[in-house]
């Protein structure tokens, strides 16, 4: 190690190379220099406070670590191999409200580690404001705030993490990509739509692409539904395993296929009352009739005073993660989406921030939906125009858990729809875009082992991008541990996952925990995936 | 008597409270009176009482515990008994001075229920472990709700899965096999008398496996010794479940690289298609397989097409699927005539940890089980540590046994004596064991049953219950609703009179050992063998109120 300091000059080097240090070595003494050097290369626009190599991390290969800000007031860490350098730049989304740099962030979604370790460079970012990403305080009377975090943030961080990719390597990437999930999948189409020339491939995963639905909504729907009167949880998360073995018991045939998965939740028609407590005791192990009645009213989704459908519902066979999403208690003994629609509404949702008196409760779901729409235009992401993506040639895409309890997967299915309708069909767009719904698969793999729901979307990218191999099915495993977005334990499957409208159906032979006995087919009737 | 008793006691138990707390306090109206913390007089009891025990018990620890956690305060004796064999039954004749007893007694003070329980101990036993979790072979949840109860090694000291201690000792052997139990509570009952100053209302013995198995030789050769005896899982025949079993998982499990061919990745799968495949069958769709022997799986249906090497993902090569038959086949001879029971359909969830898991040491957790119980326990003479249980033919070599299945084994179905001292017994196996089969405990009632005459002629104090989807012993749990205190059962039965025709099984949500974790899941009621749960039609399926206990049609 000593050695690699003392190898700038060119002697030093023929000394380390007689002392027979490896060609490999003085590479990554090249980029010490190079990698330090950065702090000094005065880039427009960009205010790099660190740029130092990281080369103690058991779990990362060496890489240039640079961190600083990009004008107006973009946080960002950008990694970049100091060798095995793939030729590959990432730019990563940001989920929730963004707010914070989380570039050690794990799995496939709004995370960079992942590709760091396949010879990426990546960029994170904030998104343009310092806060906890549950937090919409930053935007109260903001909009250049809101803009950045909308989608302006994307073009500036790619300029600079280019800039800096440059001049650290001496050359341009052949390829780039963006990736991200939840908020950050919504970003990305935001991408597709507004900045088609920006990246080669784009990954939009579980998007809320109707921002102004899927926080504001919905938020208003769950604020309402999930707690009584006197701010209670009324379905509690000890409740969750027995519905959601219930609703696995009931509907995992449906399918044609018994595999412990609920793979068509549209056909499942579990019906909570069946859970429902007969006698006044003990109802560890049964509903209430108010949790029955909020179990249904989850099922139904948000309505108007007329009972007429406003928003969707939350998918049957998502109620294993219905525990991490919604009823999950925080540290601090808060259910994880308390005030979810308060905080979008307050500082985000209408033209003038009505600010931090406003509750959910004001919101009428009958007559102030029309009070988002200048929101819906800064965030939704519903243009269904990709003409600019398709000439341009980026590929886009997308993916979604049909078990996803907080963005709900209709939310790609009819984004998906559009598109096929502006353009004519589905031919006219599968060359350039294609969804992959992902059965039994949470939010953003924020739990995983459920369901056969982890694949690279990176990798799927790269052979469309680089190779023209357009994804006719996507490989994804099944770990056996159930855990966090890290797979843990053994694979235990794999399945195809197919594209939208395809489905996966087992041939009828060889083992169905092997994906190579699946074949994507088209949905028969009434066996839609997702079908509504 | 045993009402006059407990009457007795419960007088008995404020009365015994003053002896062991400042009799000021006890003179204060009950209403008002704080129990003083810390009676001083009982922890100078508890070290007091070590100088009045019989000459052959050593006592290393005599001390006052009041911080452990979820635990009354309580009196630790912890010691050796030395071995002074008496006759258990004609057969063994004479007495002497043999090995010594490890042991470890607690006595709660104040909070004291005036019950003692006597715990067995697993595997080949030779530790004390009184801070084992869980109902199986462990004292704290009994001590818990107030108990006096000792644990022991039964006579030997050495890791649970070592057999090396029983070479050439025909003593230890004897005291491993039943004779540690009533030299441990002669001295128990001794303890306790001295401590409270009074005996145990209800005494009570509870194993699981070869707790269970000595839970059994207790209610045949010391049926007076206890009010109510638990028999979890047990090795009904020793030789059957560690001699033949031994030797046809040595053979099996492994190739002949001593390498395990069905490796611990594969089980989450199968035990997945298992369930996919069974779980509708016994005519519930409800996550478990209740009737293991009406379930059809073929692992051929998982068999690799085209990628038949061992890493293969997602399927099974043709070795490993020749692994899974033999182990729902069980042992057979060369001539394929069955010697043993086969593997529960259900059971594979906990082959994991039971048959193909890695120990720290890289070993499997059974390698070479038939050899260490051939080695030192198995056969007479003692073969010794060259032995290998590949020596073993399973033609002939069967009733070489014998001998030793007659001192190991509970082979007399004849209960009589314990139904003339009044006990009950409770027998309770999990349906999916993979270690012992259920089948040794339902072949054991059967043989009950047969010899009495008739079900009705034994079930007021011998009762069999099945656990569908349970593991030995609750290695695991959350898989099934198999969570459940057997001495509350044998309380009611025992000391109510409320015979046991159901008992509420727990799950809880997470996968864990020994105990539940999580929040419940579900409640079922386990049913009197032959009966099972069957859900009556009406009420949550979670829920056991809404099931009944039906014979088989």
């Amino acid at each position: 190690m000593l050695c690699i300091f003392r190898c700038f000059s060119l002697a030093l080097l023929l000394l380390c190379l007689a002392a027979g240090v490896r060609a490999d070595d003085i590479l990554v003494a090249d980029a010490y220099a190079r990698c330090a050097f950065l702090a000094k290369s005065g880039l427009a626009n960009v205010r790099i406070d660190v740029a130092e190599p990281v080369t103690q991390r058991k779990d990362l290969p060496p890489f240039c670590r640079v961190t600083g800000q990009i004008a107006p007031s973009i946080g960002f860490e950008m990694r970049l191999p100091m060798q095995g350098w793939n030729g590959r730049f990432l730019l990563a989304g940001c989920g929730a409200y963004c707010g914070e740099l989380v570039p050690d962030r794990e799995g496939y979604a709004n995370s960079i580690n992942f590709a760091l370790r396949r010879g990426y460079a990546a960029t994170t970012t904030d998104s343009g404001h310092q806060a906890p990403r549950t937090d919409t305080s930053w935007a109260y009377n903001n909009p250049q705030a809101e803009t950045l975090y909308a989608h302006a943030w994307v073009p500036l961080a790619a300029d600079a993490s280019r800039a800096i990719l440059h001049n650290f390597y001496r050359q341009k990437e052949s390829w780039s990509y963006f990736s991200g999930c939840s908020n950050g999948g919504r970003t990305a189409l935001k991408v597709a739509q507004m900045y088609p020339d920006l990246f080669d491939g784009i990954a939009s995963g579980a998007p809320g692409i109707n921002a102004t639905y899927a926080a504001g909504v919905l938020g208003v729907f769950l604020d309402r539904t999930l707690v009584d009167k006197s701010g209670n949880l009324i379905l509690r998360e000890e409740k969750v395993p027995m519905l959601s073995q219930a609703v696995l018991y009931q509907c995992d045939s449906l399918d044609g296929l018994t595999d412990g998965l609920v793979s068509d939740p549209g056909a499942c028609d579990f019906q909570p009352e069946s859970l429902l407590c007969r006698d006044e005791g003990d109802t560890s192990t049964c509903l209430t009739a108010a949790e029955v009645e909020e179990v249904n009213r989850l099922y139904a989704g948000a309505q108007d005073s007329q009972g007429q459908q406003v928003y969707f519902g939350l998918p049957k066979g998502s109620e294993a993660y219905w525990t991490r999403w919604l009823l999950g208690e925080t540290a601090s003994g808060v259910p994880h989406v308390t005030d979810l629609g308060s905080n979008f509404l307050r500082y985000l949702g209408f033209e003038q921030d009505p600010g931090p008196g406003y509750h959910s409760s004001e919101f009428d779901l009958d007559g102030d939906i029309p009070k988002l729409e200048s929101a819906a235009r800064r965030f939704n992401a519903t243009d269904p125009n990709l003409g600019k993506l398709q000439q341009s040639g980026g590929k886009l895409l997308m993916y979604h858990g049909l078990a996803d309890p907080l963005t709900v997967p209709e939310e790609s299915i009819t984004y998906y729809n559009s598109v096929v309708n502006h353009a004519g069909s589905a031919d006219q767009v599968s060359d350039f875009y294609r969804l992959f719904l992902i059965p039994g698969a949470d939010h953003c793999w924020g739990v995983t082992g459920r369901a056969p729901d982890l694949f690279d979307p990176l990798q799927v990218l790269e052979g469309w991008v680089e190779r023209d191999e357009a994804p006719e099915r996507i490989v994804a495993r099944q770990h056996v541990a159930v855990a966090g977005p890290e797979p843990a334990g053994p694979i235990m499957r794999t399945r195809p996952l197919c594209p939208y409208p395809a489905v996966a159906r087992y041939r009828g032979e060889g083992s169905y925990f092997d994906a190579d006995n699946f074949i994507c087919q088209p949905a028969s009737d009434g066996q839609g995936v997702g079908a509504e | 008597m045993r009402r006059v008793l407990r009457e007795a006691s419960r007088y008995y138990r404020s009365v015994s409270l003053c002896s062991l707390t400042l009799v000021a306090a006890c003179a204060l109206p009950s209403s008002t009176a704080v129990l003083p913390v810390i009676p001083i007089q009982a922890a100078q009891q508890c070290a007091d009482l070590v100088e009045q025990l019989p000459a052959n018990v050593r006592v290393e620890h005599a001390q006052w515990v009041d911080n452990h956690p979820g635990l009354p305060a309580y009196c630790r004796i912890a010691g050796t008994i030395g071995s002074i064999l008496r006759p258990a039954n004609e057969q063994t004749s004479g007495t002497f001075t043999g090995p010594l007893i490890g042991f470890e007694t607690r006595l709660p003070a104040d909070k004291w229920n005036g019950r003692f329980l006597m715990a067995g101990c697993g595997a080949y036993c030779g530790q004390v472990l009184p801070d084992r979790k869980g109902y199986a072979n462990s004292i704290n949840f009994a001590l818990a709700r107030g108990y006096a109860a000792t644990t022991t090694d039964s006579g030997h000291r050495s890791a649970s899965t070592d057999t090396s201690w029983a070479f050439n000792n025909p003593e230890a052997e004897h005291l491993y096999a039943h004779a540690w139990v009533p030299l441990a509570t002669e001295v128990s009952h001794r303890i306790v008398q001295l401590f409270y100053q009074r005996s145990a209302s209800y005494t009570y013995f509870s194993g699981c496996s070869n707790g269970g198995r000595t839970a059994l030789k207790v209610a045949q050769l010391y049926p007076e010794l206890f009010d109510g005896i638990a028999s979890g899982c047990p090795t009904v025949s020793l030789t059957d479940a560690a001699g033949i079993q031994g030797v046809f998982l040595d053979r099996t499990l492994v190739d002949d690289r001593g390498r395990l061919i069905l490796g611990a990745d594969k089980i989450p799968m199968l035990s997945q298609a298992v369930k996919d495949r069974c779980d509708h069958q016994d005519g519930l769709v409800d996550g478990l397989v209740s009737d293991p022997w009406s379930c059809d799986f073929d692992p051929e249906t998982l068999a690799c097409t085209g990628h038949e090497d061992a890493a293969a993902i997602g399927c099974l090569t043709p070795d490993e699927i020749g692994v899974i038959k033999a182990l729902y086949r069980g042992a057979v001879d060369s001539k394929g005539q069955s010697l043993h029971y086969g593997m529960s359909y259900g059971s594979e969830v906990y082959w994991a940890r039971t048959l193909v898991g890695a120990s720290a040491d890289g070993k499997h957790y059974l390698s070479d089980f038939g050899s260490e119980f051939l080695r030192y326990l198995g056969l007479k003479p003692d073969p010794g540590p060259q032995y290998h249980s590949r020596q073993f033919d399973l033609d002939t070599d069967i009733p070489l046994l014998q001998e030793q299945g007659q001192l190991f084994n509970v082979t007399e179905p004849d209960l009589s004596g314990l139904r003339r001292a009044g006990g009950k017994l409770l027998l309770y196996h999990g349906l999916a064991d993979s270690l012992i089969m259920p089948e040794q405990s339902i072949s054991f009632y059967q043989g009950v049953v047969t010899e009495a005459g008739s079900e009705n002629s034994v079930n007021d104090f011998f009762r069999l219950f099945l656990i569908p989807g349970a593991d030995h012993c609750w290695g695991e749990t959350g898989h099934a609703p198999d969570l459940f205190d057997p001495l509350r059962v044998l309380e009611e039965w025992v000391e109510q009179g409320h015979e046991p025709d159901r008992i509420e099984a727990i799950q809880h949500a997470e996968i864990a050992s020994a105990h539940g974790v999580g929040p419940v899941v579900r409640t079922r009621p386990l049913c009197p063998y032959p009966r099972r749960a069957v859900y009556s039609g009406k009420g949550s399926e979670f829920t056991s109120t809404s099931y009944v206990c039906q014979l088989p049609e």
